[in-house]
């Protein structure tokens, strides 16, 4: 009631109408948050200390770290796996996304073809992972013709290579995914940087233009600190999937992460799809003791990351 | 940005654009080559992609993409029921497409209109939620999510599986929040004055000032939900989408034949919607798909 009063008492009518109308519309948004975001997180937690009969345990927290000092119970190492996640995250925003910077920066030149190959770049995420996947496993399969193509310029491929594919043999399989995932990367973020270029006006450029500013100082002194927020934004959104970026480890590998290419992304996904189909041997607390345990890792990378990159986007003067 | 005219550029600019011309070149036929190579398969005969996956037909059978709808078939993941058929998977995309876009950025919009517009007790505390679900990285609540789900009885239910989808604390908030900021607040002030109640200000003056935002958003969205394999995989099975549908099929090669064939006519026809759309709103897309910092 005081609470009320004081609302009362401080602003007027059309104001307290104002909120009203503010409260009403962000109810449902509120509402969904709390269940499927805020409870099922702090359920998640509440899971990891859980048997399967509901008593307290730290079980499950032992048999994560099992997983990282040996094996967990599904066969998978998950030091060896989260050294993978790490590879594909670090080629993926140390390598790529500078690379996707600069090639969409050179497209917002409209350079002649411009226009197609924005589109051609963007069908593999239009062809979806389901299809873009059993593609490329096609292409790598024993007859496909990036095998092919391999065994006729003359690569040594190892015996299982050469008999069942790239993806069958270990010192291949997580290599190509490398590459695989090299590649596609170079599309991703191009939406947003694209319509973060586009609004830096023309005028910059002319002008620095005629001060006899080339491609390079246009680019570094002029294009790139004017979207740094919005780079600041897609690197921060990066780091949280430090260690979870998958890249469809699950459907490459037909949801065995065979041949030494499981990460953590692959882990989690499998182990919920494990508990989808009741063909589960974990139960809910083997997983959510992982979860946690991630979170607990990536939360101080994340706040140290941001904190700084939030640091160098006051530095920046364009 | 301007078109860019070379007579006016540096020579060493100009080596720099042509290097990079040929390099968009390469790229485009990485790219391409899978989607050529799909192509030119799904035109041959099971032994004819099995001998050599590079030449071309012997005889073009036009009839893999007609087959793609009365043969295509793809085994449930639990071994038993009915087959689904290409025109069931291809009706549950639509209407997991249509529901999930439209409950997403429904449930964005109303949230960034009012955080950004309106300055309530509890508004900071809210932005700043939103900053902090969008940034903490919260790993593995998958399981907790499939239990949440059975618990409240949404699995293989198109009735309540949608509340999942309508969650306004993501991305889109991120992107419409920056544009409703943006919006001159003297259209909605006069509006007012003329005593339009908030509810006619949102729908007949805000509201269309950003539909392009919120088209560009719903179209990049529904690119990813119409592939999105795993909320058919996990949460409706019975249901399944074009994108699962075209994962179960690689289990049904039995029930057809020609099937990998079958299969590429099948994923020609799947994603060709979907690059025409983004191929004709492109521009749509990129120049109102930005955002700014996230301060909170």
């Amino acid at each position: 009631m005081k609470v009320f009063d004081k609302i009362k008492k401080n602003y007027t009518q059309l104001e307290r109408r104002d909120f009203l109308f503010a409260y009403l519309i962000v109810l449902f948004p509120v509402l969904q948050f709390m269940i499927f975001w805020f409870f099922v997180n702090i359920s998640s937690i509440g899971l990891a200390f859980k048997d399967s009969m509901g008593k307290l345990t730290s079980a499950n927290f032992q048999m994560v770290y099992k997983g990282f000092v040996d094996e967990d119970m599904l066969g998978i190492n998950l030091g060896a796996s989260l050294g993978r996640s790490l590879i594909l995250w670090i080629v993926g925003e140390g390598i790529i996304f500078p690379i996707t910077l600069i090639t969409t920066y050179v497209l917002t030149k409209k350079i002649f073809g411009h226009y197609v190959f924005r589109v051609i770049y963007y069908i593999p995420s239009l062809m979806g992972a389901i299809i873009w996947t059993l593609l490329i496993k096609e292409m790598v399969s024993t007859k496909g013709p990036i095998t092919q193509a391999l065994k006729a310029i003359g690569v040594d491929l190892p015996d299982k290579a050469k008999h069942s594919g790239l993806l069958f043999s270990e010192d291949t399989a997580f290599l190509t995914l490398v590459i695989v995932r090299s590649v596609m990367g170079i599309v991703g973020n191009n939406a947003v940087l694209t319509g973060a270029f586009t609004r830096v006006p023309d005028e910059l450029f002319e002008s620095a233009e005629l001060d006899g500013a080339g491609f390079f100082t246009q680019m570094f002194k002029i294009a790139i600190p004017c979207i740094w927020a919005t780079i600041c934004t897609l690197l921060t959104f990066a780091l949280c999937s430090i260690f979870t970026c998958d890249y469809n480890v699950w459907l490459f590998t037909d949801g065995t992460g065979r041949c030494e290419t499981s990460t953590i992304g692959f882990q989690l996904f499998n182990l919920t799809y494990r508990l989808s189909t009741g063909n589960d041997s974990t139960g809910y607390g083997y997983p959510a003791a992982l979860g946690v345990t991630l979170t607990a890792m990536t939360l101080p990378i994340v706040m140290v990351g941001k904190r700084l990159l939030e640091r160098m986007s006051e530095n920046v003067e364009v | 940005m301007t078109k860019l005219k070379l007579k006016n550029t540096h020579v060493g600019d100009k080596i720099i654009y042509f290097f990079f011309f040929v390099l968009f070149v390469g790229l485009a036929i990485l790219f391409l080559f899978p989607l050529l190579w799909t192509l030119l398969n799904s035109f041959k005969t099971s032994l004819e992609y099995n001998t050599n996956t590079l030449t071309f037909p012997e005889k073009w059978l036009f009839r893999h993409y007609l087959e793609v709808f009365t043969e295509f078939q793809a085994v449930p993941a639990t071994g038993g029921g009915e087959p689904f058929r290409y025109m069931e998977m291809l009706f549950n995309s639509l209407w997991i497409l249509v529901v999930n876009v439209f409950v997403n950025i429904v449930s964005s919009t109303l949230l960034a209109y009012a955080l950004a517009r309106f300055r309530f007790p509890g508004s900071k505390f809210l932005y700043s939620l939103v900053i902090f679900a969008n940034t903490i990285p919260i790993i593995g609540a998958g399981p907790a999510q499939y239990k949440m789900a059975m618990t409240l009885k949404m699995i293989n239910n198109p009735m309540t599986i949608w509340l999942m989808w309508a969650g306004g604390f993501d991305f889109a908030f991120i992107v419409l929040y920056g544009y409703f900021k943006g919006v001159s607040r003297s259209y909605s002030e006069s509006a007012k004055i003329d005593g339009a109640t908030n509810f006619t200000i949102l729908i007949k003056i805000i509201l269309p000032q950003v539909v392009p935002c919120i088209v560009a958003i719903a179209i990049t969205q529904a690119t990813g939900v119409w592939n999105n394999y795993s909320i058919s995989m996990i949460y409706l099975r019975n249901y399944p989408n074009l994108a699962y549908g075209m994962y179960l099929f690689k289990d049904s090669y039995f029930l057809v034949s020609d099937p990998e064939n079958i299969y590429f006519a099948a994923a020609v026809i799947s994603c060709l919607p979907i690059i025409v759309l983004y191929a004709c709103t492109q521009n749509l897309i990129l120049n109102n798909m930005t955002t700014g910092g996230l301060k909170g």
